[in-house]
């Protein structure tokens, strides 16, 4: 179980783009990342789901799109588990 | 005293952090800061003593020395730093970032290495 989940963040990881990926609990714990976004990440990716579902009108799980210059973050969340991934912005 | 501030301002500033205790081993705090709505009547020194029992435990499996420890119970999560020789106890509700508390303790260690330092000499 443990290589799946090892394997699926080496797929996204490789991906054309992807500077980084990281997966975490609700709690903010690093459940596992790769590339340039650290485990340290990890508290402020869940604290901002959590904000932002606070916000949400039905309480729904929101997806969190982050632009900065040069780097696009996208934040989902699924079954308590949130998946952030940092990628390299089109210059077009 | 400033450190004593500066953990007034994490408190403050941290959503669900109820209090953050500095001790030695033995129990004995040394510097202690808490919510004002929270109360420290129903935490005792074996918070400390036990900690330490348990990173000596946990030392001997082979995995190099232990640097924290997270409990969570129904209401509240308590998080044990060894910073040897002083402990840093977090304790706060149950809903708390745990990885961010885990941040801000692991940014102690240089903190408060002027005062571990003082009692490794003085022993």
């Amino acid at each position: 179980m443990e290589n799946q989940f090892e394997n699926t963040i080496q797929k996204y990881s490789s991906m054309e783009d992807v500077k980084g990926i990281l997966v975490t609990d609700n709690n903010g714990l690093c459940l596992g990342c790769k590339g340039t976004i650290n485990s340290n990440k990890a508290a402020y990716v869940s604290s901002l789901v959590n904000r932002a579902q606070s916000i949400s009108l039905d309480n729904s799980k929101p997806t969190i799109s982050i632009e900065t210059d040069n780097t696009n973050f996208l934040i989902s969340s699924e079954n308590e588990i949130m998946v952030a991934l940092a990628k390299q912005k089109m210059n077009n | 005293m400033e450190i004593q501030k500066e953990f007034d301002s994490i408190i403050s500033k941290t959503q669900g952090l109820q209090a953050i205790i500095v001790s030695d081993k033995d129990g004995v705090i040394l510097i202690q800061s808490t919510n004002p709505a929270f109360t420290l009547d129903s935490i005792d020194s074996s918070l400390a003593t036990s900690f330490a029992v348990a990173c000596d435990q946990i030392g001997k499996i082979g995995l190099s020395k232990n640097k924290s420890i997270t409990t969570f119970y129904k209401y509240h999560q308590i998080i044990q730093f060894n910073y040897h020789p002083l402990i840093i106890t977090f304790i706060a509700d149950k809903n708390s970032n745990t990885g961010y508390l885990l941040n801000i303790g692991a940014e102690f260690e240089n903190q408060l290495s002027t005062i571990a330092n003082s009692i490794i000499n003085s022993e």
